[in-house]
């Protein structure tokens, strides 16, 4: 069931979407949840604090003070603690949240660097694991297309090739030289492509030194 | 006779590829390892007949964790496993002591280097 500071948050929080992007994270969100929660505590408690009458003048005002002051201490310190707990919980997700986009867009040499035994550092350890497997499909098919594609070239027409035999083959090849450009159009970790071969990020300049 | 194979690959998928070559062939996987830091622990844990290297891992590379383990125990045995170029892989890893290079398009090839 949605209540009536759930609504208000909503509200706010789409018409704040639309000016600024992100701020329908939900970071963002929970924020604005908790924001809300905690102004109407706090205009509550500040209600409740200035209207107290039924005790003697001189009395009232003091415990009045003490009041105000209890209070604007209090909802600083659960201010500051929610936000706190929010940066602690969502940081992570943020991080992970930014890898997966990164995986989505073909570049794997980003790794998500969330650490521990939670729910996210677990995501985030998955994440990773699918990232490398995806990398070594790439290569491994990137290899393959080359030794495939270096072999059909090798063939020539003392092989007894007759012409439509060979122009399967330079069809394939071509189909081979494709799925190379395809694999080469992701963003591999630590493995760059010179001349048709595959080296370390670092070993590509001494290679060929 | 089998021999006590440790597997270091950062990739899952290639870890439980190799263990089946291996364990197919009649040799037992030791462990396992997900990056060089882990692979040098799991060595020196292990005490395995033989390594199965990748290069490329997050955190410490195939070649630096090689050096680590051969530094500890020069009689140690390590093949690196690789899709990187085969011709100057192969010569950097008998450069530093390896048995062998494999590529991975034709990882059963390890077999013959056991």
């Amino acid at each position: 069931m949605i209540g009536p500071m759930d609504k208000n948050a909503r509200t706010f929080g789409t018409a704040l979407s639309a000016r600024m992007p992100g701020a329908n994270s939900l970071k963002a969100r929970l924020a604005l949840r908790f924001a809300a929660i905690l102004a109407t505590l706090c205009a509550l408690y500040f209600a409740f604090a200035l209207g107290i009458s039924a005790v003697p003048a001189g009395a009232a005002g003091r415990f009045q003070a003490m009041m105000l002051a209890a209070g604007i201490v209090g909802f600083a310190a659960a201010g500051l603690a929610t936000w706190l707990f929010l940066n602690r919980l969502l940081t992570p997700m943020d991080e992970v949240r930014r890898v997966a986009r990164c995986m989505a867009e073909g570049r794997l040499s980003d790794t998500a660097d969330v650490r521990g035994d939670g729910e996210i550092g677990e995501i985030s350890g998955l994440l990773n694991d699918v990232s490398v497997n995806v990398q070594e499909v790439l290569l491994t098919v990137w290899n393959q297309a080359g030794k495939t594609c270096d072999t059909l070239n090798g063939l020539d027409d003392n092989d007894g090739l007759s012409p439509e035999v060979r122009a399967v083959l330079d069809d394939v090849c071509t189909g081979m030289i494709e799925l190379r450009e395809l694999v080469m159009a992701w963003e591999l970790y630590d493995v760059r492509v010179r001349e048709q071969r595959a080296y370390m990020a670092g070993d590509t300049k001494r290679a060929h030194e | 006779m089998g021999k006590n194979i440790l597997i270091v690959d950062d990739s899952s998928m290639m870890r439980k590829m190799i263990a089946k070559t291996l364990r197919e062939a009649g040799h037992t996987v030791a462990g396992e390892a997900r990056s060089g830091a882990e692979a040098v622990a799991r060595y020196r844990e292990l005490r395995p007949d033989m390594v199965t290297m990748d290069i490329t891992m997050r955190d410490m590379d195939g070649f630096a964790a090689a050096r680590e383990i051969l530094e500890a125990d020069p009689a140690a045995r390590i093949i690196f496993l690789s899709n990187l170029d085969e011709e100057k892989y192969s010569r950097d890893a008998e450069e530093l002591g390896a048995v062998g290079y494999v590529n991975k398009h034709k990882s059963k090839d390890i077999l013959a280097l056991i």
